[in-house]
């Protein structure tokens, strides 16, 4: 029993975390600032990132091989602990204009941010069906309440309506694909399911509800319509956590439920997936060229990336989990870079739209040359690593033979960097006043300069150093 | 006797998830639209217990699964109704159809 509990410490200590942050704002009896509580939670994440090097992440199995935290596992656990320490870093409270993140429920929305981490630390060590689903639903549940944690707002109450109905729908399919899948195998393992399935049109039936069931949660086309709206609304930091943590810990469930359950299905799972990474990327990109707001920029930015991403798990073996789980944390730190500017600019003035941002790089431009390498990274331009990314995922497709789809992405990545380079034209090139108010020189807190520095720092490094694809590939190659 | 057999459970469970796919499709009432959720969620865990029983006796885990969906579901409801109430507060409806102030 001890050895089991000693399995899961890493989410059994985030637990404690998760606890001892909501009781300091429980026990505080003068209203805190939250400085308090974010110090904790990025403390006590960055203690846990540390702990996971020196064994709270064992590889080993337990309770009858529900859960085991393989190699990659691992590798998406701390991706995740990172994130959620950058995105309560973002959450600090410095003087700002505007409510962006909810000062008076800080200790409350840390909290759901790591009750969040745990779901997603569970849901990508789950073997088995009932723990997957749980922990998926332990991923969604507090993200909702932080996508309304703005109440008083119609916006963020609009955007937790949408993201709830479409998140419990998304579980009702996937849910309803699983129940016919138990009906073919009798198990709830993975190993066991996948081993039993046999090729019947049921059996497809199941995979395409499995897929549109996940595909809400990564947001594919045409399951993507929360996405922008959910977005937009949310307060900013929680947004760039939807769009990180969450949606890796969607590619997590999608590698384990459609690759790792219908292998059977090879054929049709790489035509399925390929179709949806088509439609995900052009139909993401066209989008994005017409977008002047930037967090729905960034939702439509992030769909095409997704559909990148889905280019990497047509390869089933190795080294299309190596450019998945590479890319993942690429496209993490890049995106938490963009997300990282569009939060301080906002915070300080209240202005979210790429237009406004005329000038910056002369008011601030430490701002501009981290959001300008941010959008270079996720347009994939060398030597930043999202190209490094871009390269192997598109290297995986190749390898499987699927040169049309290498194609596809090509042309979609050309597209991408045009609009990637519409929000530097107006920060570098567009000098003429145009009688828009310029964004005054903005005092960043020093917890925003960690964030955007780790973060830049993190793009420009896995892009140069061979370490990063190695490590995946080392993990990638003894599984999940 | 001749008591119901899977056949019955599962065609009962398919006409749930289509009646629920169905409203969430063309009800535009927020709360009709979750009532449409709790009918599909309800359809995956019929089929489990009906497997369990007729196919799998010796496995739980089909007859365990629908509890958590069952609570899952109730955890589900509970942040949907609060956060229609937040949504109630502003705009005095709960029609989606007006619920348009995000666009882009």
């Amino acid at each position: 029993m001890l050895e089991q509990l000693a399995t899961i410490s890493n989410e059994l200590l985030l637990t404690l975390l998760a606890f001892t942050v909501f009781s300091i704002s429980l026990v505080s009896l003068k209203k805190t600032d939250g400085k308090a509580e974010v110090l904790v939670t990025a403390g006590g994440l960055l203690a846990l990132l540390v702990l996971s090097f020196a064994g709270t992440m064992p590889h080993r199995a337990a309770f009858g091989d529900a859960y085991v935290t393989g190699p990659v596992a691992a590798i998406f656990k701390r991706l995740f602990l990172a994130a959620g320490i950058l995105m309560a870093l973002l959450s600090w409270p410095g003087k700002r204009k505007t409510d962006v993140a909810p000062f008076h429920h800080l200790g409350e929305y840390l909290g759901l941010l790591l009750l969040s981490i745990i779901g997603m630390c569970f849901l990508v060590s789950a073997m088995e069906l009932a723990l997957l689903y749980v922990g998926l639903e332990l991923v969604t549940i507090p993200l909702i309440l932080l996508v309304a944690i703005n109440r008083h707002e119609l916006r963020s109450a609009e955007a937790g309506m949408k993201y709830v109905l479409f998140s419990a729908m998304s579980s009702g399919l996937l849910l309803y694909g699983l129940s016919l899948v138990y009906g073919m195998a009798g198990t709830l393992s993975l190993a066991g399911i996948a081993a039993k399935l046999t090729w019947t049109p049921l059996t497809v039936m199941a995979l395409a509800l499995v897929m549109g069931g996940v595909g809400f949660k990564i947001s594919a086309v045409p399951f993507h319509l929360w996405t922008p709206d959910t977005y937009e609304g949310a307060p900013v930091p929680v947004t760039a956590f939807l769009s990180v943590a969450s949606k890796a810990a969607g590619f997590a469930l999608f590698y384990k439920v459609v690759a790792g359950l219908f292998a059977v299905l090879g054929p049709s799972v790489v035509v399925m997936v390929s179709i949806l990474a088509t439609l995900t990327m052009t139909f993401g990109n066209l989008v994005a060229l017409q977008q002047t707001n930037l967090k729905r920029f960034l939702a439509f930015s992030s769909i095409a990336q997704a559909g990148f991403l889905m280019i990497g798990l047509v390869h089933g073996g190795p080294l299309g989990l190596t450019s998945v789980v590479f890319y993942l944390a690429v496209y993490l730190f890049s995106n938490l870079a963009a997300f990282g500017v569009v939060t301080v600019v906002s915070a300080a003035t209240g202005k979210e739209d790429m237009r406004d941002y005329l000038g910056l790089s002369e008011s601030n431009p430490k701002l501009a040359l981290v959001m300008m390498l941010a959008m270079f990274s996720l347009a994939g331009i060398p030597p930043l690593a999202g190209f490094l990314g871009k390269f192997y995922l598109f290297a995986a497709a190749a390898e499987k033979g699927m040169y049309w789809l290498v194609f596809v992405g090509a042309v979609n990545a050309t597209i991408s960097l045009y609009y990637y380079l519409i929000v530097i034209k107006w920060m570098y090139l567009l000098k003429a006043a145009e009688g828009r108010q310029r964004i005054e020189p903005i005092e960043v807190s020093w917890a925003s300069w960690v964030v955007l520095g780790v973060s830049t720092v993190a793009m420009i490094v896995i892009g140069i150093l061979p370490q990063f694809i190695h490590w995946a590939e080392v993990a990638a190659s003894s599984g999940f | 006797m001749n008591g119901p057999t899977l056949e019955h459970y599962l065609v009962f469970s398919a006409l749930l998830f289509c009646i629920g796919l169905y409203g969430m499709l063309t009800r535009r009432n927020l709360i009709a639209m979750l009532m449409s959720v709790e009918l599909v969620l309800n359809a995956a865990a019929l089929n489990f217990v009906a497997f369990h029983h007729f196919l799998f006796p010796g496995d739980s885990g089909g007859a365990v699964f629908p509890i958590f969906i069952i609570a899952v579901a109730a955890a589900e409801a509970a942040v949907a109704l609060a956060i229609f109430i937040a949504l109630f507060r502003h705009q005095q409806h709960l029609d989606v159809q007006q619920s348009d102030s995000l666009k882009g």
